[in-house]
């Protein structure tokens, strides 16, 4: 029973903080980032070759968050000038083009097959290969993440991010290379995901590119909605509650196949809901972009 | 490489057909509510399944299935509109779209949870096989129902461009389109246009999806390539344009199949390559190549 509830905290864990990088982009700067999912599958398989072909787990773990953050950069460049929607249209693309890569590179990929056997590591001599020590190691890297974070989202940088998402021109006419700043956020965040893509890759110890798909997505966009986009806990609690409500769901009797479509339907239907009746989250922050 | 020619250019004219068809409702809501409608695919989805529902379990004649299916999907666009996306026409299109993207993901979850994950097919073991022509030497084989299918959208578009050109509907269609305020003023119902747009829409996009259902196998997922494929063609053209849907329809169609059968490029790329597309026109030319000023509606 403790060990069941380790590893539900874990994955909260995990989940809130990719859910946290999806706010940097969609809650601070206002774009409607589709393309996460890519990313985190970008970041996920390069970690897990890395660690497979027996480098250290930081390194690994760096080499993941590199491999998201270029990314990041090359789905940015051309793209972040685009209006929010249409952005959000050009981001959805990474998620297909990354796909469509892990099925067909089977060489680097394995393809359909996957990458299994992704240890947890072994780090100063200690085995975090248990519930308990992975739960650590989980906590410890997501605190200096989310310290991280939170301090880039409270300094002017961050400001300047909800300057843009409230009115670009505005920025502009101060001065502020928006485009500059936008591409930075977006790289930051991408970087991000890759570094807890590795905490996520040795949690689930498999990976395919069935796991990075739209059913994900649309997880990461209702925690998001649900928790308030904008507000630096919103994430963090979204994901919160939609893991509460998807392990609550353990308890109605449906057959194995039932199980995925209903999640992804409790999913939709909250953030459709929530996008009606209570735009702004359960963590609120009235924002321009959704008071038009 | 050559002798294979025909074949592709002809596979290319029937996806062009169908992207044409599903296009078309999501341009028009496009150049109306400014949002992009993310569930108009898995209108295509919704009516190809609930065919095979008619055709297959309840054995209803091919007929009454297919008007069925049409006329069931167009009322469920409506309610759409008329339950959620009416709500919030007025805001920023970050939240339509995102809800869109909501009632995609519900569609088919709810199709998943009721004919299953994985593939079908209106075809069932013991029945005809398809009746087929032969042309160059057998380097251009077509079947019946894919003349049927070119038939019927053909038809369509032609109906849909005299009915957008001439009827007192499709002319408050196009007011409505060009300026929603004015149109008011001017006395058209605008919040019944829009459903009707809805409607139709959704009713092209359901017989885009019953036809390339009789060509390809059904998945739950069909719809949303369907649908990635139809705003490619929609960005391409130029967004708002029924003839620019068409053209782009028609680039993309062209394009994804030829290089898929002359590159090495595999088949399951297929969505990727008309992203590509897709963004490498966002960036170009965002304004299509039929549209008029858009690049200030793109770009920030």
């Amino acid at each position: 029973m403790t060990d069941y509830i380790l590893n539900l905290l874990t994955l909260i864990i995990i989940m809130s903080m990719i859910t946290l990088c999806l706010n940097v982009i969609i809650g601070y700067i206002g774009y409607l980032h589709l393309g996460l999912v890519g990313i985190w599958a970008v970041g996920s398989y390069a970690y897990a070759l890395m660690a497979v072909h027996g480098f250290p787990f930081f390194v690994a773990m760096l080499g993941g968050g590199i491999f998201a953050g270029a990314a990041g950069l090359l789905l940015g460049l051309p793209t972040l000038r685009l209006k929010s929607h249409y952005f959000g249209i050009a981001s959805l693309g990474l998620m297909y083009i990354v796909y469509s890569l892990l099925l067909n590179l089977t060489d680097l990929t394995r393809g359909p097959l996957g990458i299994p056997g992704i240890l947890r590591p072994t780090l100063f001599g200690i085995s975090f290969s248990g519930p308990a020590m992975y739960f650590v190691l989980t906590l410890a890297v997501s605190l200096v993440v989310g310290f991280l974070l939170y301090r880039i989202l409270k300094s002017p940088f961050g400001k300047i991010l909800e300057t843009i998402r409230e009115d670009e021109i505005a920025a502009k006419a101060l001065g502020k290379n928006t485009y500059a700043y936008k591409l930075q956020a977006f790289v930051l965040s991408s970087f991000f995901v890759g570094i807890i893509s590795a905490l996520s890759a040795s949690y689930f110890q498999y990976i395919s590119p069935t796991g990075f798909q739209v059913e994900q997505l649309i997880f990461f966009l209702a925690a998001l909605m649900v928790g308030g986009a904008g507000s630096f806990w919103g994430g963090i609690v979204g994901a919160f509650v939609l893991l509460t409500i998807q392990e609550l769901t353990r308890f109605i009797p449906l057959t194995p196949n039932a199980v995925g479509p209903v999640r992804t339907m409790i999913y939709a239907l909250l953030l459709i809901f929530v996008m009606l009746y209570k735009p702004d989250g359960l963590m609120g922050k009235k924002m321009k972009v959704y008071q038009r | 490489m050559l002798e294979i020619l025909p074949q592709v250019i002809w596979y290319s004219l029937i996806a062009s057909a169908i992207y044409t068809l599903i296009a078309v409702g999501l341009t028009l809501v496009f150049g109306i509510l400014e949002f992009i409608n993310f569930a108009h695919g898995e209108m295509a989805m919704v009516g190809a399944y609930l065919l095979l529902a008619f055709l297959v379990n309840f054995k209803f004649p091919f007929w009454l299935a297919f008007i069925l299916s049409f006329v069931a999907v167009a009322i469920l666009g409506i309610v759409l509109e008329k339950l959620i996306f009416k709500k919030v026409r007025k805001s920023h299109p970050f939240k339509p779209l995102v809800i869109s993207i909501g009632v995609s993901a519900l569609l088919q979850a709810v199709v998943i949870l009721i004919f299953g994950g994985g593939v079908t097919s209106y075809l069932q073991t013991g029945d005809q096989p398809a009746q087929t022509f032969e042309f160059f030497n057998g380097n251009l084989v077509i079947t019946d129902h894919q003349i049927l299918l070119i038939a019927v959208a053909f038809v369509l578009l032609i109906a849909l461009a005299l009915f957008l050109k001439f009827s007192k509907t499709g002319k408050s269609l196009r007011a409505v389109a060009d300026n929603k305020e004015v149109a008011a003023i001017m006395g058209i119902n605008v919040d019944r246009t829009i459903s009707i747009i809805f409607g139709l829409g959704s009713a092209l996009a359901a017989i885009g999806g019953m036809l390339i259902g009789g060509e390809q196998n059904l998945t739950p997922t069909m719809g949303l390539a369907l649908n990635v494929h139809a705003f490619a063609a929609l960005i391409l053209g130029g967004v708002g344009n029924v003839y620019g849907a068409l053209l782009g329809a028609l680039i993309i169609g062209f394009s994804e199949n030829f290089i898929i059968a002359f590159t090495p490029i595999p088949p399951s790329f297929r969505e990727a390559i008309v992203f590509a597309i897709l963004i490498l026109m966002l960036i170009v030319k965002p304004n299509g190549l039929l549209g008029a000023n858009a690049e200030a509606e793109v770009r920030k």
